[in-house]
């Protein structure tokens, strides 16, 4: 009897005016969505191609070990143009050298005008709102309006038991949503498929598989909340307007309020301030290398017998490249490159310190206003498939705590080949065997400036790149399926568990209904 | 007999479900968003002054040689925040308030702060609550006015009077309207009380006027959507049908829309991507450089010996003749690749903007977002400033250093002329007037939905079956 009851109710809903309209506005709204996205995918992708090549580019021609500073990027995530999170929130790249130590930073700004009220149009925002809506529209009269028409008496006094009517009800109801996604989805899909630089590898089909199976389920959550609406009021248009109350309140309202007030209980000091105090953390660093350099005073040389040479600051011994100089000017600029270098690294990881408070506050925000918006289906559902499609959050959090990793294996790797705080750090030649100005000036005056030239060698293009093949390569695991799919699972079940929930009050709501006109 | 209709009207709707709902709504959420909004306000100001003086400080503690050491030195300039953009976030949030001034270019600078507003739509403001949910009470007010009296058999009844039609639509407009918009007023003045209570001068003249129109053209949108659902509701014959066509009207008009115009505009005037045109600028700047760098040493200007101080002046002076035509032509090629960018941008987004303004969800946005200062105007405007302030410190500060790239040597800089941080110009925004921002297109478009969708209404009654 189920069945049969289903199948009347699909029947029924799929021969209304109610359903072309939904299906021709999905069609519309999943290629806009599918056709601007991935538009703006591919430029990312060419966007971050690019970077990566630059990047790497630069890092070859490496010549000594200081000039090894790496800008790591981050790969668009694939399935952004589904559930878009907040993959444009955050950067998608990051600077790692020994003095710099990569933190959260911001995105870049969005320049559309239109944009700005209505942030982002991907698949899983369509699915929540329009969808959300339509399953809403499907269910308002399910019962008000056979109890109007008389229907639901005459159904009820056949021999089928209440909890069957229900049942064969909302599985008619959720088969009418079943072609409107699927289709909806398929053709946004056929429509990234033709994509030239998009594809999908098999753990995408899986995570988008489960995005579908979580947008069921949340849709057969909101037909359910119609269902009881439905059930509870008397005629058809008072739920109508309650139905599209709940929908206002819960699908749109809630879950912004819930961000707004997860910036009042926890507000974020601004980046400024944390910028401000690394600023004044730099200007002891410099003083402390300017008192360095007072006790330190460079000896006495002559600069045509120095070549090659580019330093952090003039008269201060903290080299950045020097191709040759007399032994003892090199030997007071590795003194100096072995106490500056030090500082500067140790005041690096003061102010990595202070950003990472500043991260973790806005971390912090985050898991408020995802716990407070858990009380909308709607924001679970966004959240569930942020999960799947990696753009959630945490995940793009791990980008800027992969660098850190990164950069600390880099500086381990150079510690490694002696190249960090000493010579090899800032020249190619070979301190010790070097001469001095004095012996420079005898071989001067002995067999002239072409002996001088032939000592000290033609510069920055006779010397070959470091030969870093061994040099550990940005390559950040991404995270697994397994694990991404347990991270999604607490808002997938509470999903699923107010579906069970809302089934039984619909049950219990239905039980004590009275079905007469 | 216009008033005994829109009387009847009144009353009923004021008794109903739907009206007590929407009041609900709009009495919490309008007061609360003005409110967060405020506080928002507050918070970029003072994270704005905070940031200018210690900016102020750092300037003057400057030493010259960190400019020198600086790869390229820049200042940093900030967007003021807009006192009205209580009412429309806008762009307040998302543009880039910082910006980095330097010899080549205008560059954005690091946001002060990941952004705040973590939801789907942005944040609530009160331009999303009337754009969103009145328009959508709006059409749910008027969608059965006709149908379900035809349905209940009292249209005839109406009709049977002396009672022309043209009058009965009048007499549902006027009284369904009052109602529609009684809450809007309501929360919106109870919206101004919360903001003088929690502290904003409200009756500044500036301020008052700003809110004086948002309030104008946010009733004058919720008319032209009430008029859309009266429409509807006159040319079906069903409640149900009714319900489905003023949905999906709305569902066009308001998401659907708007957006298509922009992706028409991105398809139609297509335009390089910010990273291409970077890209082009730094090798352009890199291969005059590199030339220059040739030029000073070929004319023997890198001596080997050191120079004593008084031909280190002669030599910096002949330095600076050399590289003059090099630098000049430098900035002359920035400047084309920067134009030409610039403009192609500005066509492409006017386009969309227009496109997208031709529906009353998007002349409404653009409206109330010029009208808070924080449209694209008022950020096209702090780049323009921008820009100009660069002029500017062109002549005070980066004519005045010389950097040198020596191919095969290195990189060496200069100073022509003597530079005093503390005394380089502030950069200064121009505020506009309240009423230089009424963007007169935008109200005319709604004007002209207003009067379309009422003449369409009439003529729709006009030939509806009333039986």
């Amino acid at each position: 009897m189920i069945w049969t009851i289903a199948r009347k109710q699909l029947l029924n809903n799929l021969l209304t005016y109610k359903f072309l309209v939904g299906l021709v506005l999905c069609l519309v709204l999943f290629s806009l969505s599918a056709v601007v996205l991935t538009r703006d995918y591919e430029e990312r992708l060419a966007a971050y191609n690019s970077a990566v090549s630059h990047h790497a580019a630069t890092v070859r021609q490496a010549k000594v070990y200081s000039q090894i500073a790496v800008t790591v990027d981050r790969r668009p995530a694939l399935l952004s143009p589904v559930c878009e999170g907040f993959e444009k929130r955050f950067a998608t790249s990051a600077d790692v050298s020994y003095t710099v130590i990569p933190t959260l930073s911001a995105g870049q700004a969005e320049k559309n005008a239109l944009m700005v009220t209505l942030k982002s149009i991907d698949l899983v925002a369509i699915i929540q709102i329009v969808l959300g809506l339509l399953a809403l529209l499907f269910s308002y009269d399910s019962f008000s309006g056979e109890r109007e028409r008389g229907v639901l008496a005459l159904t009820l006094s056949n021999r089928v038991s209440r909890g069957a009517v229900l049942l064969g009800q909302y599985l008619g109801g959720t088969l009418t949503m079943l072609p409107l996604l699927l289709i909806g989805i398929a053709v946004a899909a056929l429509i990234w498929l033709t994509s030239p630089v998009i594809s999908f590898h098999p753990s995408d089909w899986l995570f988008l598989g489960l995005i579908t199976l979580v947008s069921l389920i949340y849709l057969s959550a909101l037909f359910l909340v119609g269902m009881i609406i439905s059930i509870l009021t008397r005629n058809s248009s008072t739920s109508l307007v309650m139905v599209l109350f709940f929908w206002v309140l819960f699908v749109i309202l809630i879950p912004n309020a819930a961000a707004h007030l997860a910036y009042d209980l926890r507000p974020i000091q601004a980046k400024y301030v944390a910028d401000a105090q690394t600023r004044e953390l730099r200007r002891e660093l410099y003083k402390r290398i300017d008192f360095y350099t007072s006790q330190h005073p460079r000896p006495i040389h002559k600069w045509e017998f120095i070549k090659g040479r580019s330093v952090y600051s003039g008269r201060t011994p903290y080299p950045i490249m020097i191709y040759f100089a007399p032994r003892e000017v090199m030997l007071w600029e590795l003194e100096g490159l072995k106490f500056c270098l030090q500082q500067d690294m140790d005041y690096a990881e003061k102010g990595g310190a202070l950003y990472r408070d500043y991260e973790s506050s806005l971390a912090d925000q985050a898991n408020i206003a995802a716990y407070l918006g858990k009380l909308s289906p709607a924001r679970l559902y966004y959240d569930a498939c942020a999960v799947f499609a990696g753009t959630d959050s945490s995940n793009l959090l791990k980008f800027f705590a992969d660098a850190r990793d990164y950069r600390r294996a880099l500086i381990g790797y150079v510690q490694d080949k002696n190249g960090l705080l000493s010579a090899a750090y800032f020249t190619p030649a070979d301190v010790e065997k070097l001469p001095t100005t004095a012996d420079l000036d005898a071989v001067k005056a002995e067999r002239g400036q072409a002996a001088v030239d032939s000592i000290i060698g033609t510069g920055w293009d006779s010397v070959s790149a470091l030969d870093l093949r061994d040099m550990p390569n940005w390559d950040p695991s991404p995270e697994q399926a397994g694990r991404r799919a347990n991270r999604a699972l607490p808002n997938a079940g509470i999903l699923v568990f107010l579906n069970l929930l809302f089934f039984v009050g619909a049950h219990v709501a239905f039980l004590r209904a009275d079905v007469r006109a | 007999m216009i008033w005994i209709i829109a009387q009847k009207e009144i009353r009923d709707n004021l008794l109903s479900l739907r009206f007590l709902l929407l009041f609900l709504l709009a009495v919490v959420f309008i007061p609360a968003s003005l409110y967060t909004n405020y506080r928002a306000y507050q918070a970029r100001l003072s994270d704005q002054q905070q940031v200018e003086k210690s900016n102020r400080e750092y300037l003057r503690n400057l030493q010259v040689t960190q400019i020198f050491t600086a790869a390229n030195f820049a200042i940093d300039i900030y967007w003021p925040p807009s006192p009205a953009s209580v009412f429309a976030e806008g762009f307040e949030d998302i543009h880039p308030r910082h910006l980095v001034v330097g010899k080549n270019s205008v560059e954005y600078g690091a946001p002060l702060a990941v952004g705040s507003s973590m939801g789907l739509f942005g944040s609530i403001d009160y331009l999303f609550v009337v754009e969103f949910v009145f328009s959508l009470f709006a059409i749910l007010m008027s969608f059965d006015a006709i149908t379900r009296e035809k349905e209940n058999g009292t249209l005839r009844s109406i009709l049977a009077n002396a009672v022309s039609r043209p009058v009965l639509a009048t007499g549902k407009l006027v009284g369904g309207y009052v109602t529609l918009a009684l809450p809007l007023v309501v929360s919106f003045l109870v919206g101004l009380l919360t903001l003088q209570l929690s502290g904003m001068s409200v009756f500044e003249p500036e301020f008052l006027a700003r809110a004086e129109w948002v309030l104008v053209s946010s009733l004058l949108y919720i008319a032209v959507f009430f008029l859309l659902g009266l429409l509807v509701s006159s040319s079906v014959s069903s409640t149900y049908a009714a319900l489905v066509l003023s949905l999906a009207v709305w569902l066009t008009v308001v998401l659907v829309l708007p957006r298509a115009g922009s992706l028409a505009a991105q398809l139609w005037r297509p335009v390089k991507s910010d990273q291409v045109v970077w890209l082009e600028k730094l090798s352009a700047a890199n291969a005059i450089e590199m030339e220059k760098g040739k030029a000073v040493q070929d004319a023997g200007l890198f001596p080997k010996t050191n120079p004593s101080a008084e031909e280190w002046g002669k030599l910096q002076k002949r330095r600076s003749e050399v590289a003059a035509p090099f630098e000049d032509r430098a900035v002359q090629a920035i400047r084309r690749i920067e134009g030409d960018y610039r403009r192609r941008k500005a066509e492409q987004v006017d386009l969309g903007l227009t496109l997208a303004r031709l529906s009353p969800a998007g002349a409404f946005v653009n409206f109330a977002t010029e009208m808070s200062d924080t449209g694209i105007r008022a950020a096209d405007r702090f780049t323009n400033d921008a820009e100009q302030y660069r002029e500017v410190l062109q002549q005070e500060l980066f004519s005045k250093i010389l950097r040198y790239v020596i191919p095969g040597v290195g990189i060496t800089m200069g100073l022509t002329g003597p530079i005093n941080p503390a005394t380089l110009s502030e950069f200064r925004l121009a505020r506009v007037r309240a009423r230089d921002s009424v963007a007169g297109v935008d109200i005319a478009i709604l004007l002209s939905w207003f009067l379309a969708a009422a003449v369409l209404t009439y003529g729709a009654l006009a030939r509806y079956d009333v039986r």
